[in-house]
Order: structure tokens, then sequence, then C-alpha cells
């Protein structure tokens, strides 16, 4: 544009707009401080009939609240359900939250990314370089906008069959939350004004590193905060759902919303789930990088995708890799709030789904180090490490099996009798939390080596103590090993309370091969002597496969873990304050649970092939605009550049 | 020496180096597991 040019008019335009944005942000607020200060007139009035009651939850001073809302209403069948012919509301509800959920998670961990590669693209000396990071970041909400509208319309279903399907829980669940829902719908509004000043305004504010690209910056960070504050709203009401707090016994509101709002696992879901929706994100985005990769008709194009691929992979897996720490948070939260939720969840009714989950995360972890193995194929000095590719895949289906196998069987009474129990006799030992967390840590210890491995790929170490960092990188990471597999051990031979501690210096080990281990490789590599550029687009075929596979992988994982959540409510709407009197309110076969969870990753790729197609129609011009590269073997990006 | 080989060095240094590197890694993971399994515990934060 041209006024922007005008650098007084440019600065003045760009306060005006972040302070309206600034004023935007404040409007939800509005109501609140109003009725906040009608509350004293209110409660001097009914002073005389003050009936106190305690909280479900909380204890200590805080315990007692005034009475401010009915009680949970008995729900009858068919009079308070809604039904459609012969199906299953349960189901039906299920599917539509499912979707919602999977698209929700995708317009807001897109926004993350975005942000995080306009910074690079700002930050980045290299003009041709600055721009591809920009126009990779363009690319990336792009394909998220088409997946908003998507999102609102799901979000407007979801509604829609709850009222139809569930009156009589979604009227209390929406009185108990009546004063904070207009605010989850005024964020709603802002979230989509700054998405669309955002995306719409991207080029009109592009003034390579000026005043306006900071403000777009600035932007992309509101919009990444409204998007995190609705995420919390939303998870306000699963977590109410599961441990209700703010209200007594028989569920009447006490007055404090806060209460209601911070239930015992509000944030420990909240944290899971912010790393899972980026992991998933980053998975979907790279297979629809790796879907424009296969069909890539010229070099530059396929250079271009598979170094995209690539960037929203290595996003997924930064997500991917702290996301079984929050998961055994959250679980150690469930025990804490109620053991038999947590026994339920691990150890009872849920725990086979449990080991379906298992075989999902190693299917990640395999998937991901695959992925790199076949990304070494196109970086000279990649060979070096091929002869390390089958100790690894070795350890990752130890680790694999190990992971798998379970505590109890499924069997028949025949069965059960001519074994002495639910437990193999020999098996069953060793299906316990001490083994599945040594394998769990055993297989990122491993994918943080072979990242280490592509990152030295095309480097020849020149720093005179690359051999001292060699050896300490070797100590690191078989003392780390050794320390995880020792706890491991040392677990069978105590208590279980104490073993459950276990997992947490196991972890630290974990985590200091990730952070020491990857900056003490990162330095080694400081002014390495490059071996040959990297090959951006000659990637095999296969490894385009394998992101698809990975992506998949999270949709499933994420309807697996979704529905686990969600069924250890049991026959409780929320948890014993409001029964589910439905004739659904039984826990599904596994079977059936599955093919509903296929079902919904099937219909949730069947629309995201939708909008994979639409962001190929409006991007029929090469994104790559550095054609003065030669073919395919010259890279775009430096050497240096992953 | 700026073009040094990282394996120009002899195996019996790269050894030695390694097991004395070794017991400081082992006395680092097994302070992490002493502190996280002892004194942490008493703290109310992120344990309780």
């Amino acid at each position: 544009m041209r006024s922007f040019n005008d650098p007084r008019k440019a600065k003045i335009g760009a306060m005006v707009l972040l302070g309206v944005i600034g004023l935007l942000l404040l409007l939800p607020f509005i109501p609140l401080q109003a009725s906040a200060e009608e509350a004293p007139k209110a409660a001097a009035a009914t002073e005389k009939k003050v009936e106190k009651a305690k909280d479900v939850y909380y204890k200590g001073p805080g315990e007692f609240g005034i009475v401010s809302g009915p009680p949970a209403p008995k729900l009858k069948y068919p009079d308070d359900y809604g039904t459609y012919g012969t199906f299953q509301s349960r189901t039906l509800i299920w599917v539509a939250d499912q979707q919602h959920l999977y698209f929700g998670s995708f317009v807001l961990a897109v926004p993350m990314f975005v942000f995080v590669m306009e910074l690079i693209g700002i930050m980045q000396k290299d003009k041709a370089l600055a721009k591809k990071y920009d126009d990779l970041a363009h690319e990336f909400m792009k394909i998220s906008l088409t997946a908003y509208s998507i999102t609102a319309i799901l979000g407007g279903i979801l509604i829609f069959t709850f009222l139809a399907l569930y009156p009589g829980f979604f009227g209390y669940l929406a009185k108990i939350f009546k004063p904070v829902m207009h605010i989850y719908a005024l964020l709603f509004i802002l979230e989509s004004g700054i998405l669309y000043i955002y995306y719409y305004g991207w080029d009109a504010m592009n003034d390579r590193n000026g005043l306006w690209k900071w403000v777009h910056l600035s932007i992309s960070l509101l919009l990444n905060t409204v998007g995190l504050v609705l995420m919390y709203f939303a998870n306000t009401w699963v977590a109410f759902m599961q441990s209700p707090a703010g209200v007594d016994a028989e569920g009447r509101f006490l007055g404090d919303i806060w209460k209601v709002i911070h239930t015992p696992l509000w944030i420990p879901i909240v944290i899971h789930r912010v790393l899972g929706n980026a992991a998933f994100g980053g998975g979907v985005v790279a297979a629809y990088a790796a879907y424009r990769f296969l069909a890539a008709k010229t070099p530059q194009e396929k250079a271009h995708y598979d170094w995209m691929s690539y960037t929203a992979m290595f996003m997924g897996v930064l997500a991917l890799i702290p996301l079984p720490f929050a998961g055994y948070w959250l679980m150690r939260e469930v025990y804490a709030y109620r053991q038999q939720m947590g026994i339920t969840l691990m150890g009872g009714l849920l725990a086979w789904v449990f080991i379906m989950q298992a075989t999902m995360i190693s299917v990640l972890f395999i998937t991901v180090n695959y992925y790199l193995w076949q990304a070494m194929g196109r970086i000279p000095g990649g060979e070096r490490y091929y002869r390390f590719f089958k100790y690894m895949l070795l350890v990752l289906v130890v680790a694999t099996i190990s992971w798998l196998t379970p505590h109890t069987l499924v069997m028949t009474p025949a069965e059960l009798k001519a074994m002495g129990g639910a437990q193999h006799p020999v098996v069953g030992n060793y299906g316990v939390m001490s083994t599945k967390n040594t394998a769990v840590n055993t297989m990122i210890v491993t994918t943080i080596l072979c990242f280490i491995m592509y990152q030295r790929c095309n480097k020849q170490i020149t720093v005179k103590w690359g051999w001292i960092g060699n050896v300490i990188l070797a100590a690191m990471f078989v003392g780390a090993e050794i320390n995880i597999v020792f706890l491991g051990i040392y677990g069978f031979f105590i208590p279980a309370n104490v073993r459950i501690g276990l997992s947490v210096p196991q972890v630290l080990s974990t985590l200091t091969c990730l952070f020491a281990g990857v900056t003490l490789n990162t330095m080694m590599l400081k002014g390495g002597r490059p071996i040959g550029e990297i090959r951006w687009g000659t990637m095999s075929v296969r490894g385009a496969y394998a992101l698809f596979c990975l992506a998949v992988s999270f949709t499933w994982t994420m309807a697996v873990m979704g529905y686990i959540r969600s069924s250890v409510r049991l026959h409780w709407h929320i948890n014993e304050i409001m029964r589910d009197n439905s004739p659904w309110a039984f826990t599904n076969p596994i079977g059936y649970a599955g093919n509903i969870n296929s079902m919904n990753v099937l219909i949730f790729w069947t629309m995201l092939l939708f909008v994979f197609w639409l962001g190929s129609l409006s991007a029929k011009h090469a994104p790559v605009e550095e054609t003065e590269t030669v073919g395919v073997g010259k890279a775009t990006i430096p050497a240096g550049g992953h | 020496m700026a073009n040094q080989d990282v394996n120009d060095v002899g195996l019996g240094k790269k050894v030695g180096l390694f097991l004395v590197l070794m017991v400081v890694a082992f006395g680092y993971y097994y302070f992490l597991d002493w502190v996280m399994m002892g004194p942490m515990q008493n703290l109310p934060f992120p344990y309780k």
C-alpha cells in the first residue's frame, strides 16, 4: 500500500490498529464488570434467605459457598433425551464432537507455527531465505483459513446436536457456565476478526522488516492468545464434566465461577491438549506438503514442498516429544483426584484401550525415525550413518514390544481357569508401568539420537574439541539409557506408590539428552565443513508416505485418547453429580469404539482432502521464485537451513 | 589444525575420556534421581 510508505502515517496507522484490537480484547469482560457491581446489591437484598453448601472439591476456607443455582436435574429417558431414528444418540454426539475437535485443534495449532515461521523470516538476514519463510507461513495460514470456516460450521452442528439429543444435560451446563458463556462467543468473534485482518493484510502489511511487518507479527501473537483463551474456555466444560468443582453434591452452583472453571483436571488437560494440537497440526500440514510434493510437476515445486513437509514435521515432533510427559502428569492428577478413576483408566475397564494407544504412539515414533532415515537420503554425507539404522530399529521394536505387553488378558472363563487368573504367569509380570515408562523413554532417546545424526549429515566437524564433544555425547546418551533401564528394573522392587514417582527422574534423563545433547551437537557443528548441499526435492516417495502415516496416526491416537478421557466418566454426564440415564450410558466394547474412531478419522481426512484440494486450486503458480538454481540437485535452502 | 578430523584422536584417549565421563554422567543422573525421589517429594509443587 502506498500510504504505508510515509513513515509517520504508518506509525500512526499501526498504533491505531493495535489500540483498536487491544480495546476489543477488553470487550468480553465489560459485562462481567457490570455484574460484579450489581452483585453486592443483589446479595444484600437476599441476605435473609442465604443458604450455604459444601463444595464437592474445594476444601479449606472457601469450602462453603452461597447456593446460587438449582440442583442438577435428574434426567429421565425419553423425556430429557432426543433421538434420531434408531441411531445411538451418544454415537452421534461422539462423531459431532470429534470432528469439531479435529478442526478446532488444527486451526488452533497452525497459527502457532505461522507465528514462529514469520518470526524466523523477520530475523533472517538472508533476504531470499526470509522471503521463503514468510511465504511458507502465508501458505500454512491459507490452509488454516478454509479449515477455520469448517470448524465454525462443525461447532454449529455440535451445538444443534447437543440441543436436539441432550437438552437436559446441555441446559444444566449452560446454567452453570452462564456467567462466562458470552465471553466465549465474543472471543470467537474477536478471533475471526483478527484472523481475517491477519490473513488478508499479509501483503499489504509486508514492508520487509519495517514497522508494519512487526504489527503484523503482533497481530499473529494476538491471534494465538485469543485462540488459546478460547481453547481454555472450551476445556473448562470437559474438565467440569470429568472433575466438577464450585458446586455442591447436588450440583448447585455456589456462586464462584472461578472454582467452576478451575477444576482439578483443567490445567493438566489444557497443557496436554495444547501440545497434542501442536503435534497434530504439524502432522497434518506435513501431510499436506507431502501430498503437494507427490503431485508436484517441477523440481522447484518438489524442493519447496519437500522443505515444507520437513519443517512442519519438525514442528510437530517438537510438540510430540514432551507430549507423553504431559500425559503422565495428567494421569497423576487423575489419580490424585479420584484413585478409582485412574485405576479404571490404567488397570481396569479401559486398560486395553491404553494398549491401543501404546501401539499408535510406537507407530508415531517409528515413523518419525523412518522419515528421518529417508530424509537423510537427500543429504550428502548421510550415508555415514546408514549402518546405525538397523540397530536403532531394533531398539525401537524391542521398546514397542515391551510397551505393548499387557498386564492382564481378555479371556474366556475356560481360558481364565486354565491359566489360573487374568494375569499371565510370566508375561503378566512385565506388563507394568515400570516397563512401559522405560520403553517410551528409550524410544524418545533413540529419536533424539536420530535427529542428532540428521543434523550432522552434511557437516564435517571442524572444532578442535570435536572428539571430546563426541565422547561427551556418548557418555550422556549411554548414561541416560543405563539410568532409564536401571530405574525401570528398580521399579519392580518397590511399592507401587513409590514406583509412580520414578517416571520423573527417567524423564529428566531423557530431557537432558534432548536439551543438552542437541545444544552440544549444534555447537559442535558451528563452522563445520559442508560435505554438500541438501538436495531438497529428492526425498524418496516412501518418505512422503511416512508423513501420511504420521498424520493419520496422530488423528487416530487423538480419537482413541479422546474416547478414553470421555468414557472414564462411565455412567455420569458430570462425574458423581449428574447421572446419564439414557440407554447409552454403558461403556462400549473396544471393537465398537475402534470402529467409530476409525470412521471419525476417515470422515476427517475426507474433509481435509477437500481443504487440500482447495489449497492447490488457488496456488497454481509455483511458490518458489528462486528459479536460477539449477534443477533438483541444487537446493534453494542453504545447507544449514534445517 | 582447523581441518582436523575428529577421528584423528587415538582410540585409547577416547575410551579413557569416555570412562571418566561415564562416572560424571552416572553421578549427574544419580543426583537427579536422588533429588526427585527425596527432597523434591516434600515440596508442595509440582508433586502435590
